[in-house]
């Protein structure tokens, strides 16, 4: 198997002499729901992502991590903030210019059983894109559709089938390949491994990785499965209700995360081994609505640590130096406390 | 092929042999079950872990005598409590399915009845198995509730199934199954689908519900980071066959058969420390 996330030097290397492939500055998404009230799902956030490099998105269910995706392939429109491509601000673009960008991000959805229409054939669903957003002809068409198949490791027998005739792990397969049709340079994927088993999946992650070190595709990764995010990500945003709480490279916040929320989501995911030694921090209930969110930090309900102005002040997300470079966290109690007990910095690995 | 260990267990609850089965008029094409075997350790957790497909729910179905209409078994017994469960008509399994051995089916959220309420169901339940008073239910429905540690019982006893998260749902299920006090407890895929952070909440309950009562558990899953962490047998199946059967030490660090090592190396598939 290929190494984990490379931690921190995949992400330097990226920035070197370009600026971002995506930016996302300031993104909130609001909906309207009955009663005329409001949710927010996605509330200011801000991140960016270099060449060939993959960040993933973590958080419980409801978190707002797919809604960011939608609003970052402009299936959305934000609320408030901007998202770019390339230095090319996406948002409020229409005709041959939002085609144009839309070719350049591509979003593989959490459900491919909703995604790709039940009544077309793989070369169908294959060919669609090339039809809308290239000029190729029919013979130039059919190569790259089989290119595709060889790109995602599919047999070309499968180009008849219809996606009710493919087995979990080929549906995922299909709908990575129709992303890659239109050799975007931002791939999203939200949940690509969730409705696979643990044998079909580490083959998806497999390939994911491959694709992106021979394309140099930049790759935002959704998920709740920490070892996959450890996986393939060379940086980590922990998303709880719309809000970015903790971020930085992958494997520095799985090994000492910051927050509390970071913390919790890391104990409560076992490593399998025998009775590996346990932490047990753990939140109090289930994630609230988007709907009702207190004016204190969001996570105080539900936080071991918290302490009585944590229900006053929402904490922003600030730099914490002490335990190296890139990483940031939402929570003056944890920064404290590492101020106050500095580590030595870089952990041997 | 390596054959399945032999484990000696001095005194198992549920001693699975040979069982074989399939779907089809004759129960042999194609074939889902082909002679599994195992034994369920007393008053501790095991697992039933292997992929999608592999046979791991209708092994459990047929424990209980709930396999699915279509499937016949073919060969095999099932022995519990000094009995063939194999050999029984309906009637028989009514008596020993809740009250001996319970089981909480993959979404639990499926299995609740929509249309009544949760207490109403609980209540239902309890009645039919003990035959206590109307009051007597109730009153042992929100117990229940409360040791499945749901907050606010007697506003939630009034509410539907599709008002309770999956969580929550979870729970409910645990209590229905635990409401008549089984000796043995089986689990389909409790956590798959909640957050990991409600997993190891339901986890945790599980563990400490079956330590309080003695229970003996068979949890089936694909979490091997729950194996490792809470139970002490572990039977790997693969297309309807048992490739392995260990305890859970063992399996994890000195796996026998290829898969079960492909298994946890999928696991872990960073391969961090
Ligand atoms: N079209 C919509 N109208 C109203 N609310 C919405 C809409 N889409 C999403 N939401 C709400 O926004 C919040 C975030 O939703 P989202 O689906 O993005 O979360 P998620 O973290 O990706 O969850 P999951 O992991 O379950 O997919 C939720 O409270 C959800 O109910
Ligand atoms: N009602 C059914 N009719 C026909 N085949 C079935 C039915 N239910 C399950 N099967 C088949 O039986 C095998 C084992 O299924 P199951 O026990 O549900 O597996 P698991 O729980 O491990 O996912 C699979 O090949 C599945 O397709
Ligand atoms: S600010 Fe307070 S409530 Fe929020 S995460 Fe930190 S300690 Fe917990
Ligand atoms: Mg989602
Ligand atoms: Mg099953």
């Amino acid at each position: 198997m290929p190494s984990p996330g490379a931690g921190s030097a995949g992400q330097v290397e990226g920035a070197a002499n370009s600026g971002p492939i995506l930016r996302v500055d300031g993104v909130t998404m609001r909906f309207k729901v009955a009663g005329n009230r409001q949710l927010t799902a996605v509330d200011n956030v801000v991140l960016e992502v270099h060449a060939g490099e993959s960040v993933a998105l973590v958080g419980e269910s409801g978190s707002g991590k797919s809604t960011l995706a939608r609003c970052l392939v402009s299936l959305l429109e934000p609320t408030a903030g901007v998202v770019s491509l390339d230095g090319r601000q996406v948002s409020g673009l229409r005709g041959a210019a939002r085609r144009r960008v839309y070719q350049d991000i591509q979003l593989v959805f959490q459900d491919t059983n909703g995604s790709l229409n039940p009544r077309w054939t793989v070369r169908s669903i294959l060919d669609e894109p090339l039809r809308a957003y290239s000029d190729r002809d029919p013979g130039q068409r059919d190569t790259r559709v089989r290119e595709l198949m060889r790109q995602v490791e599919l047999d070309e027998s499968l180009l008849t089938r219809r996606p009710a005739e493919l087995s979990g792990g080929q549906r995922q397969r299909v709908g990575l390949a129709r992303a890659l049709a239109v050799e975007p340079k931002v791939l999203v994927l939200d949940e690509p491994t969730a409705s696979l088993d643990l044998s079909t999946r580490g083959q998806v992650l497999d390939l994911i990785g491959r694709i992106q070190r021979e394309t140099g595709l930049a790759c935002v990764l959704i998920s709740h499965d920490l070892p996959v995010v450890r996986h393939i990500a060379d940086r980590v945003f922990v998303m709880y209700l719309g809000t970015i709480v903790e971020s930085g490279p992958t494997e520095e916040v799985f090994r000492r995360p910051v927050h509390p929320y970071t913390r919790a989501l890391v104990a409560a995911a076992p490593v399998a081994r025998y009775r590996a030694p346990r932490d047990d921090y753990r939140l109090r209930g289930e994630i609230p609505s988007a709907m009702d969110l207190p004016s204190g930090c969001l996570l105080a309900g539900r936080c071991p640590s918290a302490i009585p102005s944590c229900f006053e002040v929402r904490p922003h997300l600030v730099h914490i130096g002490a335990i190296g470079s890139g990483r940031m966290a939402a929570c003056p109690v944890s920064a404290a406390a590492i101020a106050s007990a500095p580590v030595p910095s870089a952990p041997a690995r | 092929m390596v054959t399945p260990q032999a484990t000696t267990e001095p005194d198992p609850i549920l001693v699975v042999d040979g069982l074989t089965g399939g779907f089809g008029r004759t129960g042999e094409s194609p074939q889902v079950l082909r002679d599994v075997s195992f034994q369920i350790p007393r008053g501790r957790l095991s697992a039933i872990v292997g992929e999608t497909g592999s046979g791991k729910s209708i092994t459990a179905l047929s424990v209980i005598g709930l396999a699915p209409a279509g499937f016949t078994r073919t060969r095999g017994s099932i022995g519990f409590e000094g009995r063939d469960l194999a050999g029984l008509d309906d009637r028989q399994y009514q008596a020993i399915r809740g009250s001996r051995i319970a089981m909480v089916f993959q979404d639990a959220r499926a299995s609740l009845n929509p249309t009544f309420s949760i207490g109403y169901q609980l209540a239902a339940t309890i009645r039919r198995h003990t035959g206590v008073s109307r009051s007597a239910a109730r009153a042992a429905a929100e117990e229940a509730l409360v040791g499945v540690r749901i907050p606010d019982v007697k506003r939630r006893m009034k509410q539907y199934p599709h008002q309770f998260s999956g969580g929550m749902a979870q729970r409910v299920a645990l209590a229905l199954a635990l409401s008549c006090r089984p000796n043995l407890l089986l689990l389909d895929e409790p956590t798959t689908g909640l957050d990991a952070t409600i997993q190891a909440d339901v986890m945790d309950l599980i563990v400490e519900l079956s330590e309080r009562d003695g229970l003996s558990v068979c949890l089936i899953t694909h979490d091997l980071g729950v194996v490792g962490q809470h139970c002490d047998h572990v039977v790997v199946m693969r297309s309807g066959r048992v490739v392995e059967r260990a305890d859970a030490r063992d399996l994890f660090e000195s796996p026998r058969h290829p898969y079960t090592r492909q298994l946890l190396a999928a696991s872990e598939l960073g391969g961090h420390a």
